[in-house]
Parts: structure tokens; sequence; C-alpha cells
């Protein structure tokens, strides 16, 4: 390792590498709690170039990597033992922005909030909006395929990012996608946002740019039952109307928010609220809102009240963008979870999970993309506590299996990492699982990217010497 | 060549391990004009294989058989006052399997979603006969791998597709398609009018068609309620168009997406800054191409009623020559949607990547090993 560290070094010099414990401790978690992995060395490229060399010199001696935004991942996905960790956050260029055609070409390191910053200038926006967004990185947005509130309408991270280069584990530069260029060749790109870092590095991402909207409508409704609440999200999805954003959040978080710093001003007695946001084009806004209150009051709110200005809509949004930093207030440690289930199966799934929560005796707190179903089921915990992690871990188990039952997934926009790999075969049967492994060795034969990581060891085929097709072929099941 | 439909998956993948040569995937049969001709191959095709598998309107989410037409999915669909957001170049009675495989590109889409926006699943029978899945029926999902992606538009090299799960959008209050005349298009009044549809902030699917001998006419899609569509109706006819008019009637919609089969259908691309000098070089040398601009992805349709091999290879070059006189041909890509050309086959892997992917799915090379089959990239004639 030395002989690495001191190729490593010759790279990048000889401050960007970090080896002894103290300095690899920052990296050895991100933001879930419960996965603590220490890489063997770290190594911060401070250019492309650096990222190029770096790469080749990892593949010249077969050494494992793992590579690393800002480390503000949900799922364990960014940390591994004993492999090299690769952090990008140096790399935080905009190379720049054409507002004509509506993109931005950015290094991997730029922070997601910083790039709209930018682009606010020229009346545009990146729209992913992932909660992390003032520190997680465009680099780690593309990895994990991000979301946020308002990919309802806009979309995810896959739907704008037009083109990356990216170095291969055997060091090999390419570039997949095509700004404005039309292809006749398999969606590599789309096969690679969202890779978790196992087919790559991108050095170099081309997003697209949206029009910031002309006019915005932010509406909150508060329910005395959940099952109300998820009535409005269906009532409102079914007339047409495709708000910005569809957030809900039951009693538990907005008791959370209101004992904190950031609370909002949400109704404490509420089983649930809704947040809903209309934009676009200023003329029917008003229509739209009118058409949601409606449908919020058919589905039984109690009250539905209208941001009335900017700093109102700000508030009322501070509340669910800082939940999670509220719910900090619980507890010293704080599980987000990420599953998805169909539309219709929201009030069931919800009681499902208050009954889990029940069952291990720990408190779950909701906070979540109502409009696409995208659960985020949170546990407040003492990490430090042996007994009470096991009941949280019995609990998140308990609650992924109720999302699959449901006919749902197991991530939604916070990668698999290390966290979901257990459930992984519950979604997948073995054939598919087998064909993933095997995609994933295309681009990385040696399987030294993020190893471990997004498909269970043990369900690639060629490591146990087996070929074919399993016998359990048709019967595959999602 | 030997015809098989196929009814039954467990049959299709115990037919694909038993054949060794190679074989070609047909969806409704429309469409296999795309490429040809074709060397003699086994044909397999799925249309047998149709009809709604699972739809759960509240979800919004439909899975379906690939043999199912759009004509099908939109009776299913409009029944609960929903849709595909999108009505891809061809025609209802095409397939809901081919239109994925081929990504078929789709004019006038409501939020100009593209096929690959909307599919959230598929089932798969490789070229080792083994039946897999990729995604799911749930509208955000990134658990593993993207296999999705991959299949999609891989035009049936990477697998047969034999079911599909898609998100639907309910339909707006108001969904209008509208029409406008570009007069004096050849004295340059395209020059005012692609950088004022380009600069358009509004939500406003359009389409710039330019047919032999006639007008220009500049398409758009109004959604939304009543006073949204009547501020998109304003703001088009602030743009220098005729007076914009509904449609008449839906005879007209598919007109417009229909292609005469003999026809060479090329699509390319550019910076959409650079729209002017790409479209307008386009108009000069290809005289017989209806071509259709669509301004959301910069991209640009050439259809060419019975154009032959040597026409086509003269009015290419001297497109990318006007092109270049222009400034425009420096990004400009093309490749070939239908009709025979000299070009590489799509299926000779370009990339050891594109090679890895296809060996993945297919290591045996038997599903659509057809010369022409796919869509190629068109060389630069000069390269």
């Amino acid at each position: 390792m030395t002989a690495l560290r001191e190729t490593l070094e010759g790279i990048v010099g000889p401050r960007w590498v970090k080896s002894r414990a103290p300095e690899l401790a920052p990296y050895d978690s991100d933001g879930l709690p419960g996965y603590r992995a220490t890489p063997s060395l770290a190594v911060f490229p401070g250019s492309r170039a650096d990222v190029i060399a770096v790469v080749r010199a990892l593949a010249d001696t077969g050494t494992p990597w793992v590579p690393r935004g800002a480390g503000t991942g949900l799922s364990g996905g960014a940390l591994a033992n004993g492999v090299v960790l690769i952090g990008l956050n140096r790399l935080t260029r905009i190379l720049d922005v054409d507002p004509v055609n509506r993109l931005a070409r950015v290094e991997p390191g730029v922070v997601n909030a910083s790039l709209s910053r930018v682009t606010t200038r020229y009346g545009l926006q990146y729209a992913p909006d992932p909660s992390s967004q003032t520190a997680c990185t465009i680099g780690g947005n593309v990895a994990e395929n991000a979301g946020g509130p308002h990919c309802l309408k806009y979309g995810v991270t896959l739907n704008h990012v037009l083109e990356c280069e990216v170095v291969l584990p055997d060091g090999t530069v390419t570039r997949l996608g095509g700004a404005y260029a039309e292809s006749s060749g398999y969606d590599l790109l789309g096969a690679f946002v969202g890779s978790e870092g196992c087919f790559g590095i991108a050095t170099e991402v081309t997003v697209q740019l949206v029009p910031l909207p002309d006019a915005v409508h932010t509406l909150l409704a508060d329910f005395a039952s959940v099952t109300d609440a998820a009535r409005a999200v269906s009532r409102i999805i079914a007339s047409g109307i495709v708000p910005a954003a569809l957030e809900m959040m039951d009693n538990a978080t907005i008791r959370c928010v209101e004992a904190s710093i950031y609370a909002a001003g949400y109704p404490v007695d509420a089983a649930a609220v809704l947040l809903c946001e209309v934009d676009g084009v200023a003329e029917g806004l008003d229509e739209d809102v009118a058409i949601i209150r409606d449908a919020c009051h058919a589905a039984g709110a109690r009250s539905v009240a209208v941001a009335t200005d900017a700093a109102d809509r700000a508030r009322l949004w501070q509340g669910r963008k800082k939940a999670f930093g509220a719910m900090g207030r619980l507890a010293p440690a704080l599980v987000v979870q990420d599953a998805v289930v169909p539309r219709t199966r929201l009030p069931e799934v919800l009681a499902a999970i208050e009954q889990i929560g029940e069952r291990f005796g720990v408190r779950v707190c909701n906070v979540f993309h109502a409009g696409d179903g995208n659960l985020h089921p949170n546990i407040p915990y003492n990490a430090h506590d042996a007994a009470e992690s096991a009941r949280v871990h019995e609990a998140m188990g308990a609650i992924m299996t109720a999302c699959i039952e449901a006919g749902g997934t197991i991530t939604g926009e916070h990668g698999v990492g290390l966290d979901k790999l257990p459930y992984m075969e519950s979604l997948f049967d073995a054939d598919s699982l087998d064909m993933m492994c095997r995609v994933r060795r295309v681009f990385d034969p040696e399987t030294r990217a993020n190893p471990g990581k997004v498909i269970p060891v043990h369900s690639c085929r060629e490591w146990h010497g087996a070929t074919g097709p399993s016998p359990r072929g048709p019967q595959a099941r999602v | 060549m030997a015809h098989r439909p196929v009814s039954d998956i467990t049959r299709l993948a115990e037919q694909i391990r038993a054949t060794s040569g190679p074989l070609r995937i047909e969806g409704g049969g429309s469409w296999l004009h795309a490429g040809g001709p074709w060397a003699p191959a086994t044909s397999l095709s799925v249309r047998h294989l149709r009809g709604v598998r699972a739809y759960t309107p509240g979800d919004l989410v439909v899975t379906v058989a690939a043999g199912t037409t759009l004509a099908e999915l939109a009776a299913t669909t409009a029944a609960h006052g929903q849709m595909l957001a999108l009505d891809p170049y061809g025609t209802p009675d095409d397939t809901i399997g081919a239109v994925v495989a081929t990504a078929s590109p789709a004019p006038l889409a409501l939020g100009d979603h593209r096929v690959r926006d909307l599919v959230l699943g598929v089932q798969v029978v490789t070229g080792d006969g083994v039946v897999m899945r990729a995604g799911g029926h749930v509208v955000k999902n990134v658990a593993g791998f993207d296999l999705v992606r991959l299949q999609t538009g891989a035009w049936g090299t990477l697998g047969v597709i034999t079911e599909v799960s898609l998100r639907l959008h309910a339909r707006p209050p108001v969904d209008r398609l509208v029409c406008a005349a570009v007069p004096h298009a050849d004295t340059g009044a395209l020059d005012d009018l692609l950088p004022a549809v380009l600069a358009q902030r509004a939500p406003l699917p359009m389409l710039l068609v330019s047919s032999p001998g006639e007008e220009p006419r500049l398409w758009a899609r109004l959604s939304g309620n009543t006073s949204r569509v009547r501020a998109l109706h304003a703001r088009l006819q602030a743009l220098p168009v005729g007076d914009v008019r509904e449609a008449p009637d839906d005879e007209t919609w598919r007109t417009l997406r229909a292609t005469p089969p003999d026809a060479i259908v090329l699509r390319a691309r550019t910076h959409r800054s650079d729209a002017v000098p790409f479209f307008r070089a386009a108009r000069d040398a290809f005289d017989s191409a209806t071509l259709s601009y669509d301004p959301a992805h910069g991209s640009l349709r050439l259809v060419m009623p019975g154009t032959g091999l040597a026409s086509l290879e003269r009015d290419l070059a001297r497109w990318y020559r006007l092109a270049a006189a222009r400034g425009a041909e420096h990004t400009m890509t093309v490749v070939v949607d239908q009709g025979r050309t000299r070009s590489a086959p799509h299926h000779t892997p370009r990339t050891p990547l594109e090679a890895g992917v296809k060996d993945a799915f297919d290591a045996r090379d038997v599903l659509n090993r057809l010369a022409e089959l796919a869509p190629s990239t068109l060389a630069h004639p000069d390269a």
C-alpha cells in the first residue's frame, strides 16, 4: 500500500492523499447511520487528468476503489473497507452554461444547488432537487439517479443528464450520450446514470436546464387522517394537473418540525399535511389551485391554505426541506428510508408502517413524495444502543417487505448501496439479477469499482461457475 | 422464411434456445420495411402476446403484453380519462413492443416526453432464451442497474420484449392540436420564427413541418385548463406565423404521423442554436423530403418517399456542404430510421461497451442479426 500511496501522491500531491486513521474517519460513513467502513487510502484528485491518472494507477495495481461526492448518500453506497476512496469534491467547476441551448457542462463535484444559483441569471434552473441539494454533488446525483420533491413534474436526474464523459474502471475514457447528437446505439448513458459508482466515474456531466416558472403557487392542506390525505393525492393526480411537487408529512413529522427552529406553522393536531405546488405559465394557475383545493376538501381536508407571497412559500417549504434536520432533535441517529409503492396502495402501506412501528417499539416519521408514491419512513434512534438498533433494523426490513408486497420497489431515489442489498432478491429473480451482473462486468470486468454494492455477490452466476438460464426463468417476478 | 407466431413466453424462450440461426423479431409486422431487405431468418412474431396484464387507473400505470396495439392501449386508458402521453410516428396498429424496442420518436408529445421517459419496466427474453425482468411497476425506481434503458431503443437486438409497464398521464381538461402557416418561409421568415420558437419558455410542444411545394406549417399542442390553453394560444399567435387554428380532425393527426412504407426516413440533430442553418440547408438539399423539426429536442425528421440510394447520398453530401457553409455542420448527426442505406449495420457494435452489452444479452448473436434492420449513423460523406 505504501507504493500505491506514493504513486497516488505523485499524481495529486501528498496533501491530497489521506492514509492515517484520523484522516480517514470522516469517510467511513455516509448520510445513513448504521454502516461504517474505512478505506485504506483516500485520494482527492484536483482535475480531470488527475482522476484519469488515479483510476489508471488503481487499474495497474488491480486495486478496488469507491467514488464519493459529498458523502450525503443514504444507502451506504460511498464507503467500503480496505479500498481506495476517490473523493471528487475538488472538481467543482461549472465549465460552461449555454443559455440558448439550455445546457450546462459541469465537473462532478459541483454542488447541486450552486448550479441553479448560477443559471438563475439566465432564467433557467437545474430541476432535480434532492433535499440535500445544498451539499450533494451532481456527480453523486448521477451515480444515484437522484430525485427530489420537484421530480414529480420535472423528472429525475436521468431525465436531465444528456451526456457524460466517463473514466471506466480500466482507465479508458469514453463519452456516453450526446448533448445534441442523434444516437442509434444502445442507451449506455441511461444505464450509467444510477449505476452507483459501479460503472465508472463521470468526469464531466452535461445537463439540460429548464426555464424557471413564470409563477408558483404553494398550498398546504391539513387532514384528520392519513387516508384522507392519500385520497386527496389520488384526486389531484387524476385531475390531469401535474403538480410541481406533492409532498406529505405525517403527524410525527409535523410535531417534530414544529418543535424545532424550522417551525413552519403546520397544524400540530393534523394527522397529515399535504404540501402541493403548481408552477409554470401564470395564466391558469389560479384555476389549478381551485381544483386542488376542491380535491383536498372533497377528500376530507380540514383546511387548505395558499401561500400569499414568496416568504410564505419559503416558510411552508422550510418545514419540509428541514424535516430531517428537525428529527435530529429526537435522537442521535436517524435512518432515512426510501421505497416506492403504487399510489393507490399508499393508505394501506402507511397503516402497515404504523403497525410495524408499534410492533418493534420504534417511532416512524413519514415525510415523502406522495405524488409519485415515494415513501421516506424515518426512524430516529440511538445507534449506540445495540438492542434499539436491532429493532430499527428489523422494523426497516418489515417496512421494505410491506412495500414489495404492495407491488412497489425498495428504492426510488437513494439507491441500493449496502442498505438495500438484502432485498434485491425479493424484488428480482436470479436471472434478472444475473443479467445486471453481466452488464456490470461489461463496464468493469474485474468488479473493482464500488465492490459489493447493488447486487448481492452470490447472485452473480459466474462466481459460482454456473451458466445458462436458471430453472426459475419464466416465473420471474418483480 | 419460417414464420412462428408466439403465444406463450415459455415456448418463446424454448424456441430461442433451440435456434442457432438468426431470428427476426416482429411486432405487428407493420414496419418490416424499416431497413429492409433482410437476410433469410426465422421470424418470431409477438403480435399474439396482447392484452392488458395489469391496470389500476389510480396508479396511472399500465402493464400490457408487447403485441398490444397503440389503438388498444388508447382505448383501454381513455375509458379512465388517461393516456400514454405520446403518439409515435406510425399508425395506431403498431404494437407497444415495437414502439419501445425502436424508441420511436413521437411528435408533439404531451410534456415533450419521449418513449424512454415513460417505460417503467419490461419483461424480456434474451438471446440466450432467458426470461428476465427489468424495472418495475412504479413511477420512480432505482433498484439495481437500469436495464430498461438498454432495452429501450435496442431494436430487439438485446432481447425480445414481451411485456411493458408504462407511465400514463391523466388527460388534461383541454388538449388541442393547432396549426398555423408560416408565410414567406423561402424569403427568410424562418430566420425570425425559429429563434422565437426556441426562446419560448412555456410548455408548448411544437413541430415545424415543411412539405415540398407547400408553405411550412407550425403545429403545436395546447393542453391544460381553459385559461392556460387560451394563454398558450396567444403566445403561439405572437410568433411570426399566420392565424393559429385548431386542427380539423383526428385524420389530420394520423396523416402527420403516417410514414410511406417505401420512404427513406432520416433523423438528424444539432444544437438548437443552429436550427436556422440546419433547417434551411436541409430544405435546400432535399427537394422531395418532408421535414419535421422538433424544437424541444433539436431534432429534424426527413421523410423521402421513393428516394434511391444514389440521390440520397448526393443530397446528404449537399446538406452537409450547405450546413457547413452556414455554420451548422460541425454538430450535426444523422441516423437512418427507415430505409436501406450503405451505412454500417446497427448491430455491429461500434464500441467495446456496445459489443459487451450485446454479448451480455445475446452471446450467440441470434437476435435481429439483420444488416440494415435498425437505424445506423450516417458517416459524413467526406469522412
